[in-house]
């Protein structure tokens, strides 16, 4: 190994080793070194290899695996004549360089031989004197040992006396601090150092474990006695409320220490909290959530592991609360007292929260709260709805004229105002609902607006649903409503609904939105797309068609009844065989009742005609009375034979020139619905009229009820151009059905007609 | 109507025909309740319209529109012992036609034929096939199966449906079957099934029946509506208009007879006839009571309701 570290020493000397040298120095290395693939791997990188571009065998020449034939062969192969030659030249000084490189190692060897020859030499003169001197030391060594021995042992017995006494002493002492436990722990309970007797007790139970049946029985026993009552002073401890939280804690921790049930303690807490809570619910004056709230506190405190059961009390308490307060909203309370409400449940909420927020209480409250605003504004209107349904339903359904007097106008005035008023008190009551400064309400302020909107519009299409099922229109949107309930439905009923719908597309809706603009403007936490929640023309539109389908709806229901009437009284009697008349027919008594019905109704309920609206809407039937005059010549002449052409061209004349307007539209006043019923019927009566075929009592029975009605329907219309040409028609169409003719005479006519109007006199009083 | 090239305007000039019946013929002034397209004349559009008079003599007008559709022809003036209440042309048959008539009190249908008019158009006599006389009571109406030859006719009176075999060479007509609406009151008229000639529809004051003629029975009813025409659509089955006298038109599907399909605005007084169009479906001819007389000559008074 000498050699490996002078070739080392050889490898680190000098820094300007030239190339020539760093490769001896490698090959050298490769040369001691056996590990062919270091030796191959080392030098390659190192030198710049002549033949580069060349195959392999011509590097080989370094490494171990070097075969000279294969070398050869190559070279011979590759190279020309001079570069054989100049390879030659280089490789024969390489192989002088080599040789006095290994010459110089020899030498070097040689030279490290001879010194570590004289350095042996020194050595061996050195060591002689040395092994008596290690002789002395050795005996002397050995007489040491022996004294200590003596020593030992003359001195093991006093030792073994000390150890055991002092053992014995130890155990004295124990036993004197078990016997003075007792004592001791009385101490200690009287010092109220509960720590110091929990303390020594856990130190002295091992003992008393081991030890407790014999000798240290009345020690234990009194000692356990003690520590009951320390238990018993800790637990007393821990159930005072007036105790410092931190004392109270450190009983638990004491507690625990003596293995006492501190979980059974805990959940006795905890359920007495509850207790209190649910008190707290009930008679929330009793105690102040301040109050709670440090008790939760304590708790927590106390109990560190009893969170989670605390949390879930907490919202337990909110929860119950809340849901006292939704009933509360089914009772309808006004907002300023729900408001009151959710405030403090709300206050109580964060002080709750300052304690345990893990508990997320103000989340909670804020949903609970979002939602029970929600839902009274849902229930205002919905009782609002309900409400005005009820004052309708309790219309008086009769339509016996008089006995009721002003019983509709009052219900109709009712509701109007129920309408109105209702609408109103509900916006003043939402007003509450944003007027608060309060935090909660602040957050929730553009919901409210919101659903405040949404419910108005919400609230007016569910109303006019409603009218609709009241009005029994409804049947062909719902599959329970039988047709048959049509005609349960009181037609004054009806008539209001019209009325209702009128009233509040003129006036509710834009006050509605008056108010709305003012107070409930902004907003817009729901998207801009769906546009405002509250569309009052939208509303509008709806109701002025409802209110004219209704409108329609009374006059259909009205004409309909009639019909019915008319058609047993031309259905029935044989016609042709009819008796002379003797007086006017009863169904005409039974048809101004009808109308008597219509008009006291339509008087109560719809507003008067404003006396300009008439000459616009009537202008048909004043073109019909001018022609009046001519169609009166007409039936006076009709009679007489002569005058047949003369009537082909009246009716010629009436085809084309005149076209009386009988029906016009209808609007929202007393005159004109009563006169767009009085049309109908009439008209009906006509058609009735027609197909039948009379004799000329028949005939004569016709024109004595026309005639009657003719005076008696002035009451009703002041549009009498109208009605008379209507009843001049029923007149015509019997003349035309009738096989003879001939009118009655007209004092027979008058004689008949007083007739009647004095039994109708005679009657009254008992009508009325 | 002719089959082939019956348009909407022949619906038209149906009224138009009622002041022919009133004017052209430059007679009396006379009343005609009742018109009939003659559908079995594929050739030309013609109708039989039938007047409606106490105290004249009635006739039946045989009116044919001219090939350029702007005139109307009166190619024959029948003589009728009574006025007419309703008309309708046999289908299959174009000189055959029934009518329903009133004598004095009592009410009589006969079938007549026209004879061949050899180009004078006052032919004097209409043929009489036979009547039906085995039927008392107030006829109401005739019907004809709709769609084309059939030997068999209804008619209907105020409370009786009678089914009848005729036979036209024979000149003869058997009851073969008779139903009866007990309870109902007043039958006013109905419609035969053009898709199902086992079916008819008849009306009253308050309610549709639907009968079945092999069993007399009634099926299926529509209750408290005032109707008082009804029309099967020819071209969709268990489809029906009906008119009434308040609602105006409805449509109904007679397997969901609960709720109308549609409510179609009819006149502002009453709705008294209906009729779909024999080829579009769609368009619905509706009249008041005034169309039925010459007096209602308003055309502005039809309506023509297309849905």
């Amino acid at each position: 190994m000498a050699t490996a570290g002078g070739a080392a020493a050889a490898a680190a000397s000098p820094q300007a080793m030239d190339e020539k040298a760093r490769r001896t120095r490698d090959l050298l290395a490769s040369f001691y070194n056996t590990d062919p693939s270091a030796a191959a791997a080392a030098p390659s990188p190192a030198r710049p290899s002549p033949t580069a571009a060349s195959a392999s065998p011509l590097d080989s020449i370094n490494l171990t695996s070097f075969d000279p034939d294969v070398y050869m062969d190559v070279l011979v192969q590759q190279s020309n004549l001079e570069a054989l030659l100049q390879r030659h030249v280089k490789m024969a000084a390489e192989i002088k360089n080599l040789d006095t490189d290994l010459q110089m190692l020899v030498y070097e060897n040689y030279n490290k031989f001879i010194s570590a020859t004289d350095t042996i030499k020194r050595m061996k003169t050195n060591i002689v004197g040395m092994e008596t001197n290690m002789e002395q030391l050795l005996s002397k060594i050995t007489s040491v040992q022996s004294r200590s021995d003596t020593v030992n042992t003359s001195l093991f017995d006093k030792r073994e006396n000390i150890e055991k006494l002092h053992r014995t002493r130890n155990l004295l002492r124990k036993v004197q601090f078990i016997y003075d436990l007792p004592t001791r722990l009385n101490k200690c309970i009287k010092a109220e150092a509960y720590a110091d007797a929990v303390r020594f007790f856990t130190g002295a139970k091992p003992i008393f474990e081991a030890y407790g049946d014999t000798s240290f029985h009345d020690c234990k026993k009194a000692s356990e006695e003690a520590i009951d009552l320390v238990v018993q002073h800790l637990q007393a401890k821990l159930y005072s409320d007036s105790e410092p939280i931190e004392s109270r804690a450190e009983a638990v921790v004491l507690l625990k220490q003596l293995n006492f049930p501190v979980d059974n303690l805990k959940s006795n807490l905890l359920e007495k909290l509850e207790d209190c809570l649910l008190n707290f619910q009930n008679e929330p004056t009793q105690a102040s959530i301040g109050d709670i709230s440090k008790t939760f506190r304590a708790y927590l405190i106390i109990f560190p592991d009893s969170e989670k059961r605390l949390i879930e009390l907490a919202q337990a308490l909110f929860t119950n609360r809340y849901e006292t307060v939704r009933e509360n909203l089914r009772k309808r309370i006004p907002s300023t007292d729900l408001l009151a409400m959710l405030r403090s449940l709300w206050e109580d909420a964060t002080t709750i929260d300052e304690v345990i927020s893990e508990a997320a209480l103000p989340a909670f409250s804020l949903e609970t709260t979002r939602d029970i605003i929600r839902q009274h504004i849902a229930t205002a209107f919905a009782h609002l709805q309900s409400e005005i349904s009820d004052v309708l339903v309790r219309t008086p359904s009769t339509s016996n004229g008089k006995l009721e007097e002003s019983q509709l106008q009052t219900s109709m005035e009712t509701s109007k105002v129920k309408v109105l008023q209702g609408c109103t008190d509900l916006l003043q009551e939402f007003h509450h609902l944003i007027d608060g400064n309060t935090e909660l309400l602040v957050k929730l302020r553009d919901l409210i607006i919101d659903w405040v909107q949404e419910g108005f519009q919400d609230f007016f299409q569910k109303l006019d649903g409603h009218f609709h099922m009241l009005s029994g229109r409804s049947k062909s949107f719902s599959q329970e409503m039988e047709p048959v309930q049509i005609d349960k439905v009181p037609t004054a009923l009806v008539l209001m609904l019209a009325q209702l719908c009128v009233f509040i597309e003129q006036t509710t809706i834009p006050k509605v939105t008056e108010e709305l603009a003012s107070s409930f403007s902004g907003g817009g936490a729901r998207s801009y797309e769906y546009g405002p929640p509250f569309v009052p023309g939208e509303i509008c539109r709806l109701y002025r068609s409802s209110g004219e389908k209704f409108l329609h709806h009374y006059i259909n229901m009205k004409t309909q009844k009639i019909s019915k009437l008319l058609n047993k009284r031309f259905t029935t009697p044989v016609w042709i065989k009819h008796k002379e008349p003797r007086e006017v027919n009863m169904f005409v008594d039974l048809l101004l009742l009808e109308f008597n019905g219509v008009v006291s109704e339509v008087k109560q309920i719809l507003p008067g005609l404003i006396r300009r609206h008439r000459h616009s809407d009537s202008t048909g039937s004043t073109t019909s009375s001018r022609s009046n005059p001519m169609r009166e010549d007409m039936l006076n002449r009709s009679n007489t034979h002569r005058a047949r052409s003369q009537f082909l061209e009246n009716h010629l004349a009436k085809l084309f020139e005149q076209k009386m307007e009988i029906f016009t539209k209808v609007e929202y006043t007393q005159e004109s619905v009563i006169s767009t019923v009085l049309k109908l019927c009439l008209k009906s009566l006509q058609e009735f009229v027609r197909l039948q075929t009379f004799n000329r009592s028949g005939f004569q029975q016709i024109q004595l009820d026309m005639e009657f009605l003719k005076s008696s329907l002035k009451e009703f219309v002041d549009d009498e151009a109208a009605i008379s040409f209507l009843l001049k028609e029923v007149n015509n169409a019997a003349h035309e059905r009738c096989l003879d003719p001939i009118p009655l005479e007209p004092p027979i006519l008058d004689k008949l007609i007083s007739a009647k109007l004095a039994k109708i006199k005679e009657q009254s009083p008992n009508m009325q | 109507m002719a089959s082939g090239r019956a348009t909407f305007l022949d619906l038209i000039v149906s009224l138009l025909i009622l002041a022919h019946v009133a004017t052209v013929t430059g007679v009396e002034p006379t009343y005609a309740r009742c018109i009939a397209d003659v559908r079995a004349d594929a050739g030309s559009t013609t109708f039989l319209a039938g007047t409606l008079s106490l105290k004249e003599e009635n006739e039946v007008h045989l009116i044919r529109l001219s090939p350029a559709e702007s005139e109307l022809v009166c190619d024959g003036l029948f003589y009728h012992p009574n006025e007419i209440w309703d008309l309708k042309s046999c289908p299959f048959d174009h000189r055959v036609f029934s009518t329903v008539y009133t004598s004095g009190e009592g009410y009589g249908a006969s079938v007549w034929k026209i004879p061949e008019l050899y180009g004078q158009s006052n032919s004097p006599q209409l043929e009489q096939l036979f009547t039906l006389d085995e039927h008392k009571g107030k006829i109401r109406c005739v019907l004809w199966w709709p769609l084309g030859k059939h030997d068999k006719l209804i008619s209907i009176d105020d409370r009786n449906i009678f089914l009848w075999n005729i036979d036209a060479s024979n000149k003869s007509a058997k009851v073969m079957q008779k139903g009866s609406a007990d309870m109902l009151p007043n039958l006013r008229g109905g419609a035969w099934d053009p898709h199902n000639h086992n079916s008819v529809a008849t009306i009253t004051d308050s309610s549709l029946h639907c009968w079945d003629l092999r069993s007399m029975k009634k099926s299926n009813a529509i209750e408290h509506a005032h109707f008082r025409d009804v029309d099967y659509n020819p071209k969709k089955q268990n489809l029906i208009a009906t008119a009434e006298d308040e609602f105006g038109i409805r449509l109904w599907d007679l397997r969901m007879l609960k709720h109308p399909l549609k409510n179609l605005p009819g006149h502002s007084h009453w709705t008294w006839a209906v009729r779909h169009n024999p080829e579009h479906d769609q368009l619905i001819l509706v009249s008041p009571p005034h169309y039925t007389s010459a007096r209602g000559l308003y055309i502005s008074n039809v309506l023509f309701i297309v849905y």
